[in-house]
């Protein structure tokens, strides 16, 4: 089974707050699902749950075989190395040699910095820098990319011209995506289904399939059923923040 | 002209510069005293208390054969106290990041290093190591070890969480977050520390001359700095001052600039 599943995941930290409460979810593979919740709901917990760097108090998980990759919410650059180098490093540390720099060339190209490849990451705008750190999870060939908020530091362009771009690597490459953001519209228009979070404890109020068909241009932004869409996305985060109050 | 280099010498050269200028010029009326005509507005000082720029460049002239042997072997000394202390400091602190139960127990006794003053255990270097070089590099050493250990394991330890995270999804090995991640994260602190240091050693080593100076003919500044003070020899003494400066001066900027060249392309302002 290539899918990744989810089964009832609690997370209680040593400190006594319930990160996250009776987790369950399933995405195929292939698929695209955005976690969309306010901050301190444990969206970041949940990724560190499915990457394995801790483990849940309860519950259990299943992930789909194959390499895993994780895009940071900050570049996470090693300043000294180049561009090039930065992207070699996952090679590098699973010692797969092999055809390494073509592979690191074939993804400079894709992201758009052939041209970059030997300046170091302090010579790089923040969005090229996010570029170069997408570049490094993808260089593996994972088949499930976690990303935590990778653009939230970027501008509203960059951010809308980054999430074309990481489309378009996903339809390529066809991994399973699971894409943290707090940014209503960057959900709707990358995912194919969105749980919205609630917080105090962490834990799944709604889900929404997003009907839209890839690949998605930028003019869906301005059409009206994508407005709807939002509306309806940001409603229920509300409610279900209203409704963690209540029970607080 | 490159912009950058004009831009180093209005920045950097003139400012310092224009400052010791003026600073000659209140030292030279310090001791010369001000006058206009028949008011005095400043008596000045004896020669025998602080004695004219013009006096200690006299002396400086006088004496340079003495001054250059003393500044180059006060400077091997500090060179040797500090290149002990690079090494040596870089090996504990690599120690120290590998256990933080041996960090735990041993830095106490590190920064012992810092606090000891050199003066009150000088006279125990000299009885187990004897007057000479090894004193003084051995007292060069122990001033200059604490900043390559402290600045040292700070580097090899903090490193960025999500950095630490990135080498634990790629099931990175111990040696591969050592060589590939702790270790260069480690080079600028390391050079801080280098920096810092190599004043020291400066220091450390005329500490030590004043005690376990070269007996007989060829001395150090330090020696020569004591020597001088009980002989009135007062613009010898202020020419051996500076000697001691400017070979720490220099010792920092050499440090200064092999750091500027070797991480040139690393850091945003480096
Ligand atoms: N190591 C930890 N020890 C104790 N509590 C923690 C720890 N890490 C996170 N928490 C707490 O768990 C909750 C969820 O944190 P998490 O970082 O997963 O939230 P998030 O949804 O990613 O928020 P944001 O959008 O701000 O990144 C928060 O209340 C946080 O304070
Ligand atoms: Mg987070």
């Amino acid at each position: 089974m290539n899918s990744l599943t989810t089964q009832s995941l609690s997370l209680t930290f040593p400190n006594g707050v319930e990160a996250l409460h009776d987790v369950s979810f399933s995405c195929g593979e292939s698929s695209f699902l955005s976690l969309l919740g306010p901050s301190g709901c444990g969206k970041s917990t949940l990724l560190r749950i499915i990457a394995e760097l801790i483990k849940p108090t309860e519950g259990s998980l299943q992930r789909p075989a194959g390499e895993l990759s994780f895009v940071f919410q900050a570049p996470t650059l090693l300043p000294w190395r180049t561009v090039r180098k930065n992207v070699q490093l996952p090679l590098e540390l699973s010692r797969n040699t092999r055809e390494a720099s073509e592979r690191v060339n074939e993804m400079l190209e894709l992201v758009g910095l052939r041209q970059f490849a030997n300046a170091y990451p302090h010579e790089l705008s923040g969005g090229m820098q996010m570029r170069v750190s997408l570049a490094r999870a993808l260089v593996t060939r994972p088949r499930l990319l976690l990303l935590d908020e990778p653009f939230g530091a970027l501008d509203d362009i960059t951010r809308q011209r980054l999430n074309e771009e990481l489309l378009t690597l996903w339809q390529r490459d066809k991994f399973t995506a699971v894409f943290v953001t707090h940014n209503v519209s960057e959900a709707v228009f990358l995912s194919q289904r969105v749980l919205v979070m609630t917080p105090r404890p962490g834990r799944i109020h709604e889900i929404f399939d997003i009907p839209f068909a890839y690949p998605r241009e930028r003019q869906l932004r301005a059409s009206a059923e994508f407005a709807q869409l939002c509306g309806a996305l940001s409603n229920s985060i509300n409610e279900g923040h209203e409704h963690a109050a209540a029970h607080a | 002209m490159t912009s950058h280099s004009r831009r180093f010498i209005t920045h950097y050269l003139l400012p310092p510069l224009a400052l010791f200028i003026l600073f000659l010029v209140a030292w030279h009326f310090y001791a010369a005293g001000i006058r206009f005509g028949e008011t005095v507005i400043w008596k000045g000082t004896p020669a025998y208390f602080v004695p004219r720029p013009s006096a200690v460049w006299e002396a400086a002239r006088e004496g340079r054969e003495k001054l250059v042997t003393a500044s180059l072997l006060t400077a091997s000394g500090a060179l040797a106290g500090f290149g002990a202390s690079t090494l040596i400091g870089a090996v504990i602190a690599f120690i120290f990041s590998q256990s933080l139960l041996i960090q735990r127990a041993a830095y106490p006794y590190a920064i012992f290093l810092q606090t000891v003053p050199i003066v009150a255990i000088a006279p125990l270097i000299i009885l187990w190591f004897g007057s000479g070089f090894t004193a003084i590099a051995i007292s060069a050493f122990i001033v200059s070890l604490f900043p390559i250990i402290a600045n040292g394991t700070h580097g090899l330890t903090a490193i960025d969480p999500q950095a630490m995270e990135l080498f634990a999804i790629h099931r990175a090995t111990r040696w591969q977050k050592l060589t590939k991640l702790r270790i260069p994260n480690s080079i600028p602190h390391f050079v801080t520390g280098m920096r810092t240091s190599s004043g020291l050693s400066v220091i450390g080593a005329i500490v030590g001359e004043f005690f376990a100076g070269f007996p007989g003919e060829k001395f150090g500044l330090g020696y020569l700095i004591y020597q001088t003070s009980g002989q009135q020899k007062i613009a010898l003494l202020f020419a051996a001052i500076i000697c001691s400066t400017l070979l720490g001066l220099a010792i920092f900027a050499a440090v200064g600039i092999a750091a500027r060249l070797l991480l040139r392309r690393w850091v945003r302002g480096q």
